[in-house]
């Protein structure tokens, strides 16, 4: 009974991280966006840019 | 390009485990040694059957990657004005992100891979404690020398039963959940069951938490590797795949470690 209800606390912090790994995915997600609309903008209006989307200067 | 949802289409798989503790039981009547004869000429003999008539497939073409951005094309500076030019976006396709293709050791250094992982050792491991525990429990409460076998039969149908149903939910509720939501869902049923099967007193009673656990831990099989693939990428999925296996072998030893100190 001890080993099922410590299995049961894992499972627990099992799901904690699954929800987390849920919200780091939206998060990079949304970073990843972000990034492109930035580097529309930056395309659009100024010179060329390097792979990591900074302007060249 | 290979679906975002292998799992989906993962060929079924009938656990051995129902049709040996069968064949133990009825052809064998529980005759340990007898049993394991069998098992060392029959296995590989097959297994030599296998290495005759395989033969390898046909290779198919690999159509163009959709969700591989060319960094090239992307920041082109073949310019004539002297300004770069953006890629014209595809009309009606969606953007996506781009997907990694990483081996197993660029894969360690990715906080998703330790999140998933984690869930995945807490859902495995959970699984592979009540399958290693169970016919001592069905004993512990009472139960015959045969019941052990029908709750093994039972967990391996389950087991097989999960890793179906798990592909068919994800195919259905696809544009709505993601298969991450998924494992979450299998590991709070792995969760639930395993709470379940440590207060029941009766034999009859781990019957219902059986079935929980079987279709949980063969769900969570299931959706991991997709998982895997849908994150790190197809070039290495062997690799990454393998080296994520070894965490519920290791959940189990620290299972093994944790009844040992409660034990003593």
């Amino acid at each position: 009974m001890g080993t099922y209800l410590i299995m049961a606390g894992v499972c627990a912090l099992g799901y904690i991280l699954c929800m987390a790994l849920v919200l780091y995915l939206r998060h990079e997600e949304r970073v990843w966006f972000e990034q492109q609309e930035f580097l529309a903008e930056v395309g659009s209006s100024q010179g060329r840019f390097d792979v990591y989307g900074a302007v060249k200067q | 390009m290979l679906c975002d949802r292998p799992h989906a289409r993962e060929r079924p798989q009938l656990q051995s485990s129902a049709i040996f503790s069968q064949i133990y039981h009825f052809g064998f009547e529980s005759n340990v040694t007898g049993f394991f004869l069998f098992l060392a000429i029959c296995l590989p003999a097959v297994a030599l059957l296998g290495v005759v008539f395989l033969s390898p497939l046909p290779q198919p073409k690999q159509a163009s990657d959709d969700n591989e951005i060319d960094v090239n094309k992307v920041f082109s500076s073949d310019t004539t004005d002297g300004k770069a030019k953006m890629p014209e976006p595809d009309v009606g396709e969606p953007r996506q992100m781009p997907q990694l293709n990483v081996n197993f050791l660029v894969m360690f250094t990715h906080l998703k891979y330790w999140m998933l992982i984690g869930t995945f050792f807490a859902s495995a491991g959970a699984g592979l404690v009540v399958i290693n525990n169970i016919g001592k429990q069905t004993i512990a409460l009472g139960g015959k020398n045969g019941d052990q076998d029908l709750l093994v039969t039972l967990l391996s149908l389950c087991n097989c039963g999960g890793r179906l149903l798990v592909g068919i939910l994800s195919d259905l509720l696809h544009p709505y959940v993601s298969p991450v939501v998924l494992l979450g869902s299998t590991v709070l049923l792995m969760g639930v069951s395993v709470t379940y099967l440590a207060f029941v007193q009766q034999v009859v009673w781990l019957y219902p938490g059986v079935i929980c656990v079987g279709l949980a831990y063969g769900a969570t099989f299931s959706i991991t590797p997709s998982l895997i693939y849908k994150f790190f990428g197809g070039d290495h999925f062997g690799g990454n795949c393998n080296v994520s296996s070894i965490a519920p072998g290791t959940q189990q030893q620290q299972a093994v470690c944790v009844r040992a100190l409660l034990i003593d």
